[in-house]
């Protein structure tokens, strides 16, 4: 009876534990593919961010417009400028009613005059966003500066939280994927001791006994990858609209195939390694 | 070919099943180890295998010392010397042709050839038509003969067959000692372990004579070693 076989027959003869297995590995997966793709998505928003450093300065009510102009030359001859825009408080307006036009209540309750007058900023560097954002604080005329610096460093951060939380959820994971494992097949073969027992005393190598449960190991993790993978790959393709519609401008989606197709293969590399390690450890504690 | 010098095996608990054994089996020789339960023929095979840890003395077989044998190269004494268990050992959810090409398996045969080399040895036991059976459905004589032909898949030099006539009537066990004189003559050393003493009585064959793990009697002695 070939290795094939011998495996097939092992996991035909204990569905449920090969489920178990398999289960848990795919939940493991899942979760990987998951933190992999909030975190990749998280890097795309930051190389976004970082592409298009911008700091907005929002005037006070009786502002000068002489005083946007002086600011605008102080900003030139400080840094390099990528483009400098006024919105006025009309114009500021009319972004509002853009952005809220599928919402009447908000747009019969606001007018021009609450909203304040802004210069938008871009640098061509993002190192030169505080600089701009000093000149545009010494000015009276300006209430508040924001620039996406402070948004850069809070996605960061929140990119790292999400990073090491994910790391430390997958790892805790892929430790109970490997228990799992370890205990699964570490019954079956004490259960098969007898039989071991026979195959050794008529000469089996040691490779020929344990080789099915190495590969009965790798069946399920690799099967639990591949489900795990392919439920995260639903998931993303269910929420992409939701995705889209609220990132708007972001463009992160569709995540390109072959970002998947990498993710898959890493993910099955790693099976094959949590599989084989398993199985390894499993043969040799119970094979004592 | 297989010298036994000074052999004592010791359990943990201090039963000696072989105390001080001295012995050499030369190519080719049918020899018969007699002696009644517990007397240490079973020890003696298990040692043979290195399935049981010698406490003092040395086996050497073919000038190769069995503690100088790494458990890598096991295997490759297993083949070379096969034994065929009282119990038979048969994987019960095999059928007899799986159980045979298993061992087959082992040696590294495909395909074709286990199923030729497989046929040869159901043809040299009288097994043909019994490929499909599974153990639960044999005799114990048939599954004796089963137990010999997966023993002889390896085509070993020497083959250990312990109490194989132990649970057969007198016409079965005879028919099995006729199969492993027909081995022997075709060139197999082959060392039979029996407690019926009544049933070997009559051949004329070298025999060990084990009594409370010590060798009280051999009848070949040196002479018998080439």
């Amino acid at each position: 009876m070939s290795n094939k076989n011998t495996v097939l027959k092992h996991i035909r003869r204990s569905p449920y534990q090969s489920l178990a297995a398999i289960f848990i590995t795919a939940v493991t997966f899942f979760i990987v593919s998951v933190f992999a793709l909030v975190v990749l998505g998280a890097y795309s928003m930051l190389g976004y961010f970082e592409s298009r450093p911008q700091v907005t300065a929002f005037f006070k009510d009786d502002f000068a417009i002489a005083n946007v102009e002086s600011m605008k030359s102080d900003i030139s001859n400080a840094v390099s400028v990528d483009a400098v825009r006024y919105i006025s408080k009309d114009d500021a307006l009319e972004i509002y009613k853009k952005q809220n036009s599928d919402n009447p209540l908000l747009l019969e309750m606001v007018t021009a005059d609450i909203l304040p007058a802004s210069l938008e900023v871009s640098a061509k560097n993002v190192k030169d966003l505080e600089t701009i954002a000093g000149i545009m604080q010494k000015n009276a005329s300006v209430e508040e500066v924001v620039f996406q610096k402070d948004v850069i460093d809070t996605l960061r951060k929140w990119v790292s939280g999400v990073r090491i939380t994910g790391i430390v959820l997958s790892s805790l994971l892929i430790f109970a994927s490997l228990t799992t494992i370890i205990v699964i097949l570490g019954l079956k073969f004490s259960a098969r001791k007898i039989e071991i027992k026979t195959l050794s005393l008529i000469g089996a190598t040691s490779w020929y006994i344990r080789g099915p449960f190495v590969s009965e190991g790798i069946i399920y993790a690799v099967t639990g990858a591949v489900l795990g993978w392919g439920s995260g790959y639903l998931a993303l393709l269910y929420l992409t609209p939701n995705i889209i519609n609220f990132l708007q401008e972001i463009i992160l989606l569709p995540v390109p195939v072959w970002v998947m197709m990498t993710m898959l293969g890493s993910e099955i590399a790693l099976a094959c390694i949590i599989g084989a390690l398993a199985s390894l450890i499993a043969t040799r504690r119970y094979g004592q | 070919m297989i010298v036994f010098d000074n052999v004592t095996i010791t359990f943990g608990n201090g039963t000696q099943a072989l105390s001080a054994v001295s012995f050499a089996i030369g190519v080719g020789e049918f020899v018969v180890v007699e002696g009644h339960s517990g007397a240490g023929k079973t020890s003696l095979m298990r040692a043979v295998i290195k399935d049981l840890p010698i406490s003092q003395g040395k086996i050497v077989i073919e000038g190769d010392d069995l503690a100088k044998i790494s458990p890598k190269n096991l295997p490759l004494l297993r083949r070379k010397i096969s034994v065929v268990f009282q119990d038979f050992k048969l994987l019960m959810d095999r059928t007899v042709a799986e159980n045979i090409d298993l061992a087959l398996d082992i040696i590294g045969l495909e395909g074709e050839t286990i199923k030729k080399r497989r046929n040869e040895l159901l043809d040299l036991t009288g097994l043909n038509d019994k490929e499909d059976y599974f153990p639960v459905q044999l005799s114990g004589g048939e599954s004796q003969r089963v137990a010999i032909a997966r023993a002889l898949a390896s085509e070993p030099k020497v083959l250990f067959a312990d109490e194989p006539t132990g649970n057969l009537d007198a016409k079965t066990g005879m028919s099995i000692i006729k199969l492993l004189q027909d081995i022997n003559e075709a060139g197999t050393t082959v060392v039979m372990a029996t407690h019926d003493l009544e049933l070997v009585k009559d051949l004329k064959l070298r025999r060990l004579r084990l009594e409370k793990g010590t060798l009280v009697h051999d009848s070949g002695a040196s002479h018998h070693v080439k």
